[in-house]
């Protein structure tokens, strides 16, 4: 599995590249350990504005469907299409080829809330 | 895990649920269905009694064969669904469900009061057995290599074995939930870790719920709580073939199931697909030109077809519909019409 350094956490799970204009976004290893296998992907439209908070996409196992929420404010600048024929990307690799998408950031002063991994480890209890 | 009819269960073992379902499709898994109630009906009055409660037509059982069917209330609904199978003249052995096993044993007593049945002894076991289900085209197989006595790959579907084992009783019933073929184990409780442990060793994939619900749902099976209860009827299910519709007896619900019968209802249980991989959901609505035709009762994702399917009751004007739609609180996506099971299963295969 590739790593989760140099990524930043939501509560609700989600991960974004701690740096650069344009980031990658996608669910955490808790997070698709929880869903459980995941079948589909309903990726959002590239340009796309997204608002920190925002539900942007929904990841769906037979067992549960999840909103993907943006964990900053920016344009869907591209979508990871492989999920669309492979989804079970995500949970083999939910920090590497499970990502979901890339986010041109408007404003990355919004990153303040986001945590680091050692405290997302904390915030789950792991 | 999750609670589960007053169980404990995993939902998946470390393998995952699609890994767990294709190991059934493709080679053999093993589910711990120890949860399952059985009920033993003992006396020479044992027949006429279970004539009277449930719609199939178990005369002409013999020793060893098994029925599936269901109990009715008065209207025709379903209390639970069940596998019937005679033992003996005297003696017939069957096997419910978990979460309505209690009631279902209350129920009886009290219809075999009302009824002035003579001479039927009703024992709950479902407390002394344990109950595992190998199921796969890799299962009779197995079964053969571990469970003495007998070549199960030579007995038929739909009968039950008793046999002993390390000194005791136990029982094989050729019958399973996945729509592959196979068995179920029913064994002294305490025997049940050493039996799992034998099936695990010599490969079986351990399968959860999650796997046992798309399973029974890609075969087409219903599932009591979600496709069948108290407000619906077999016919209403599709389950008009489980009828005993010649038969002499006159069993609880009967009127009501011949009314449907001979006048139609106005609500069929359908599979329906999509082309999505999104699974569908229980409530998801069933919609035509924007009316709502019917709701889902069981949901799911195809690990076969790699598409949604589902189990739906929908009103019986909407059946030879070509429009349908299946909408969730955030999607709709066309479906059609399938007759289950949605994939070839061993089963029908051989």
């Amino acid at each position: 599995m590739s790593n989760s350094a140099n990524l930043l956490f939501s509560a609700s799970h989600e991960w974004i590249q701690s740096s650069g204009d344009v980031r990658r976004v996608g669910i955490t290893d808790h997070a698709q350990h929880l869903l459980g296998d995941i079948v589909y992907t309903d990726l959002p439209k590239v340009g796309r504005k997204v608002k920190k908070g925002e539900a942007i996409l929904v990841v769906e196992s037979p067992k549960a469907a999840a909103d993907v929420y943006a964990p900053l404010s920016g344009e869907v600048v591209e979508v990871n299409g492989a999920l669309e024929g492979e989804p079970s990307k995500i949970n083999q690799d939910p920090y590497g080829d499970g990502w979901l998408v890339a986010i041109r950031v408007s404003s990355a002063d919004e990153a303040g809330e986001l945590m680091s991994e050692a405290d997302y480890k904390k915030s789950i209890g792991e | 895990m999750v609670p589960f009819g007053g169980w404990e269960m995993p939902v998946t073992y470390a393998a995952g649920q699609l890994a767990e379902h294709r190991a059934v499709r493709n080679a053999i898994g093993i589910f711990d269905v120890s949860h399952m109630g059985q009920v033993r009906f003992t006396g020479a009055g044992a027949l006429a009694f279970l004539e009277q409660i449930v719609p199939a037509d178990l005369r002409a059982l013999l020793d060893g064969q098994s029925k599936y069917t269901q109990l009715c209330n008065e209207s025709g609904g379903v209390i639970d669904d069940l596998i019937v199978s005679r033992l003996g003249r005297h003696e017939y052995f069957a096997v419910v469900n978990a979460s309505t096993r209690v009631g279902d044993v209350k129920w009886m007593r009290e219809k075999a009061k009302e009824l002035k049945v003579a001479d039927c002894n009703i024992s709950d076991e479902s407390d002394q057995w344990g109950m595992i289900a190998v199921q796969g085209p890799q299962a009779l197989g197995m079964l053969d290599r571990l469970v003495t006595n007998k070549i199960w790959s030579n007995t038929p579907a739909l009968t039950l074995h008793p046999f002993e084992a390390q000194g005791q009783p136990h029982l094989l019933s050729r019958t399973g939930y996945t729509g592959e073929a196979g068995g179920e184990l029913i064994c002294p409780a305490p025997l049940a870790a050493q039996w799992w442990k034998r099936f695990l060793d010599a490969g079986a994939q351990p399968c959860g719920l999650a796997a046992r619900d798309s399973l029974r749902l890609e075969a087409g099976y219903c599932l009591y709580g979600n496709d069948l209860d108290l407000g619906t009827s077999p016919v209403e299910a599709g389950l008009s073939w489980s009828v005993g519709w010649k038969k002499t007896a006159k069993y609880i619900g009967r009127e009501v199931l011949e009314k449907q019968k001979a006048e139609g209802v106005s609500r069929k249980l359908v599979g329906l697909r999509t082309e999505s991989r999104r699974p569908l959901r229980q409530h998801d609505k069933v919609v035509r030109d924007g009316v709502e035709v019917g709701e889902v009762t069981s949901g799911g994702f195809s690990p076969l077809l790699e598409c949604g399917i589902a189990m739906a009751y929908i009103q019986s004007d909407a059946l030879k519909a070509d429009n349908l739609h299946i909408a969730s609180k955030t999607a709709s996506q066309p479906a059609t019409i399938v007759k289950p099971p949605f994939v070839e299963i061993g089963l029908k295969k051989s």
